[in-house]
């Protein structure tokens, strides 16, 4: 199937989004990603390389004649214009009957008909970035690039601004490329995620893919993985490494290129990799590496997260409350374990 | 202690109206009693003739200025400095200069005679008309298009939308109001001023300069205040616009910064900007090279000892103005600022009115009410030291000059208070910063840069208008643009060039020193 968008030797690499698809572009500040939307939508031009949306070459083609549209980080509507008019502006002949029809539909798909003769200075903030989600799409653009939307929307109206983006997106199919600085919300409307930095595209893949099987440190760090243990290879296997974090020999899933040789690895392990053991279980001798005390924790509804101070290092781990269940003091001595299967372990620079 | 200040400001401004007002209403009494014995013969197409040639002027500025804004607006901001330097320094062009330089181009020993059809006349006149009009709406739309959004004209873009449609929802939404209140001065502008008729008229008559010839050859003042009346009345618009809408003079100052060029697809409004701004930059060539030309060929000593007396005399007076200007623009902006509403509209708009009113209705005024023996209210004015009125000499030229560029201070002050950010004054009130200090650290170095450009533009204003000067000048106190109207008389074209150049020199060290000053602080 031809690709909806299609960048071919850019200097951030190569990228295809499906039709229908939602791919996040994921980075730091300064990566580069809205430099990437705006090179992609013909405001900026692409220093090198091609654009192209189903396959036709679209490099040469002015920002008003590619059939994209973007919706920016700010609403950027018109003060003079109320809340229909901003939308029907992307509508190329306002007066026909099907502009007309395509504006009912917008303004209903995003519950906006009562709004729609007030002025952008009426709204709130997740309110206008409705209209220009809107905007966005009446006009059944081919491909929709989104550069941070959510980013000045108050904590309530983003998650409801999230759930209304992606059902739009579901229910018009367009394909859409998606830029956000937050992983959460990444994760959460992704059908696969490009990770930039500095410009280059470093991992593209599904979303629990990257989450689960970060490709080096700098992703796992981006994705929020706390726990990264440096280990010596003791044995390798195809798809797993064997290592001996917190003084346990363990085979953990694996980056192939780990399978050539390496002597030293990067286990990577999120908080709910690793185990607290309190109590009895715990173990006596505080020698053991994998013995440590409870510096602090924050709590998150069903679990809490606990700063355990180890040999190792100040280390993240999760636990799960059960019912009635009191959280574990500060200073208490406990034991940590890695569930080597929920661990990663990939090459360390 | 607060209460006497605030009389004390109160009773000088009452004293500001009062000497303003009254001239004022006696140049309408005047006008009146002439209105009353019947219009003098031809006055009706006189004004038809200096209306279609005024609009005419305005119009094709209007098309210059605003073309090369746009053209300015989308090139880098290097180049955009350069094309800036060139319209903005026609402001230090008094309209006299640009007339001599249209004779040096086209008049009948002029650079371009033989290729040229014969441009005194109405054609010479709409030429060095429209060229010193070209700042105007060049300067109103750099200004307004400095507070663009380039991120609206991105969302216009990917939604398909060309350059007609961001100049259409980005570009004139800003521009209107002040495009609109510099239309009217502009109209006022080239109504009101003598000058360039004075050189280039031919047969055409034209309003300004009959007033002007009533008063100073026939002694006519009755006609000459008419005239002069007449010559305000499109300035009515603007002050009904003024008093509905705020002050839209003050609006364009408030710039987010240069930015970067606007990236707008090619269309054929682009194009014809650039051709626009081509034939401007053209013409201004033309004219600066016949100057050039005439002054290198002009046989004999180019500036006589009388030159440098008016050039010194006009600086003293503007800068004795400034003097009274500058504290007066800032204590009507600063009683504004902290009066309620009404009393703000009531000042913003006695200071804008005198700032749109024509310069030959203010001088004529001034002259009619306080020279030597006017009946005044209070009984006969009586005369100054050595027989001295305040109609003629010193006095009055630096009271008309105050009195027409205080506003502009006012103007700038207005302006520069209103771009302090509203949590930065909020934060110096809630931390108890007392007033003394949020005007010393917070208003002044926010206003000040504007105060210099308003000084600046001011110091040109005075130093080389022929009105109010003209109508109140008196032998003891030699102006420049007398001097130079006088030279033009006698065809002396070079030495007008080389006076205007020397305006021009120490006008714009004036407000570099100014301009530095200002950064200093």
């Amino acid at each position: 199937m031809t690709p909806a968008l299609e960048i071919r030797g850019a200097p951030c690499g190569d990228l295809q989004v499906a039709p229908g698809e939602l791919l996040a572009v994921i980075g730091p500040s300064g990566a580069g990603k809205t430099t990437l939307l705006r090179e992609i939508a013909g405001l900026d031009p692409l220093p090198q390389g091609r654009v192209l949306l189903h396959g036709r070459d679209m490099t040469a083609v002015p920002v008003h004649r590619r059939g994209v549209t973007m919706m920016f980080e700010v609403p950027a509507l018109f003060a003079q214009l109320d809340v229909a008019e901003n939308v029907a502006l992307a509508l190329p002949a306002a007066r026909g009957t099907l502009a007309r029809d395509q504006l009912e539909t917008a303004l209903t798909a995003l519950d906006l008909h009562h709004l729609a003769r007030r002025r952008p200075q009426e709204l709130s903030a997740g309110q206008r970035q409705r209209v220009a989600l809107a905007r966005a799409l009446v006009s059944r653009p081919e491909v929709l690039l989104v550069d941070e939307p959510l980013a000045h929307v108050d904590p309530a109206a983003r998650v409801a601004l999230r759930r209304e983006i992606l059902r739009t997106h579901r229910r018009m199919g367009t394909a859409t490329l998606y830029v956000t600085h937050d992983w959460a919300e990444a994760l959460a409307v992704a059908d696969r995620l490009a990770v930039l930095r500095e410009g280059r595209f470093v991992q593209i893949g599904a979303p629990q893919e990257v989450y689960r099987r970060p490709r080096d440190a700098w992703v796992a760090q981006r994705i929020g993985v706390p726990n990264l243990l440096p280990c010596p290879v003791l044995g390798t296997a195809p798809g797993r490494v064997l290592v001996r974090p917190l003084g346990r020999e363990l085979w953990v899933p694996a980056d192939p290129r780990l399978a050539d040789g390496r002597e030293e690895a990067l286990v990577l392990a999120h908080a709910r990799a690793l185990r607290v053991v309190a109590g009895p279980d715990a173990p006596a001798d505080e020698l053991d590496p994998s013995s440590g005390r409870i510096l602090g924790g924050s709590f998150g509804g069903d679990h809490m997260d606990y700063d355990v101070e180890t040999a190792a290092g100040t280390l993240v781990v999760r636990r799960t409350l059960g019912p009635g269940e009191e959280p574990l003091e500060v200073g208490t001595p406990v034991g940590v374990e890695l569930v080597a299967d929920a661990a990663w372990a990939v090459v360390r620079d | 202690m607060r209460a006497a200040r605030g009389a004390l400001a109160l009773a000088l401004l009452a004293s500001a109206v009062l000497a303003v007002g009254w001239p004022l209403l006696r140049i309408l009494a005047e006008a009146l009693v002439a209105l009353h014995a019947g219009l003098p013969p031809g006055l009706g197409r006189t004004a038809a003739i200096s209306l279609a040639l005024s609009g005419g002027a305005t119009l094709l500025a209007l098309l210059g200025g605003l073309g090369s804004a746009l053209t300015a607006r989308c090139l880098p901001p290097r180049t955009r400095r350069l094309l800036d330097a060139a319209l903005l320094s026609l402001l230090l062009v008094p309209p006299y200069t640009a007339a001599a330089a249209v004779l040096a181009v086209g008049g009948r020993s002029g650079l371009l005679h033989d290729l040229l059809p014969p441009l005194p006349g109405a054609p010479g006149m709409l030429l060095a008309l429209t060229t010193t009009l070209l700042p105007y709406p060049y300067a109103a739309a750099r200004l307004a298009w400095r507070g663009v959004d380039p991120r609206l004209v991105d969302a216009v873009l990917v939604h398909g939308g060309g350059t007609g449609r961001v100049l259409r929802l980005v570009l004139l939404p800003p521009l209107l109001r002040p495009v609109a209140a510099v239309a009217v001065v502009m109209l006022v502008t080239a109504l009101a001023d003598p000058s360039v008729p004075a050189v280039l008229r031919g047969r055409v008559p034209t309003l300004a300069h009959t007033a002007y010839l009533e008063v100073m050859a026939w002694g006519d003042e009755g006609t000459a205040a008419l005239v002069a009346v007449l010559l305000a009345l499109p300035v009515l618009p603007l002050l009904l616009l003024l008093a509905r809408t705020g002050s839209p003079l003050a609006e364009p100052w408030r710039g987010h910064g240069a930015g970067p060029a606007l990236a707008l697809p090619p269309s054929p409004i682009l194009r014809t900007a650039r051709a626009v701004t081509v034939l401007v930059l053209a013409v201004i060539a033309a004219l600066l090279t016949a100057a050039a030309v005439r002054s290198s060929l002009a046989p004999g000593e180019l500036l006589g000892h009388g030159a440098v007396a008016a050039l010194g005399s006009t600086l003293q007076h503007a800068l004795l103005a400034l003097l009274v200007a500058v504290p007066a623009g800032l204590v009507t902006a600063g009683l504004a600022a902290r009066g309620a509403p009404r009393r703000a509209a009531l000042l913003d708009g006695l200071q804008l009115m005198l700032l749109v009113l024509p310069g030959t209705t203010l001088g004529l005024a001034v002259s009619l009410a306080y020279r030597l023996g006017t009946p005044t209210p209070v009984g006969t004015l009586p005369p100054l030291v050595g027989g001295a009125s305040l109609g003629s000499g010193s006095i009055a030229i630096v009271l008309v000059l105050a009195a027409s560029t205080a506003p502009l201070v006012h103007v700038a002050a207005r302006a520069g208070r209103a771009q302090i950010p509203r949590g930065e004054a909020e934060t110096a009130e809630v931390l108890g910063v007392g007033r003394r200090r949020r005007l010393l650290r917070l208003v002044l170095p926010q206003a000040a840069p504007l105060v210099a450009v308003a000084g600046a533009a001011i110091l040109v204003r005075m130093m080389v208008s022929v009105t109010p000067v003209a109508l109140v000048a008196a032998p003891d106190a030699p102006m420049v643009p007398a001097l130079a109207l006088d030279l033009l008389d006698r065809a002396a074209l070079a030495p007008v060039f080389v006076l205007t150049l020397l305006v021009a020199i120490t006008i714009a060290a004036l407000a570099g020193g100014a301009a530095a000053a200002g950064r200093l602080r």
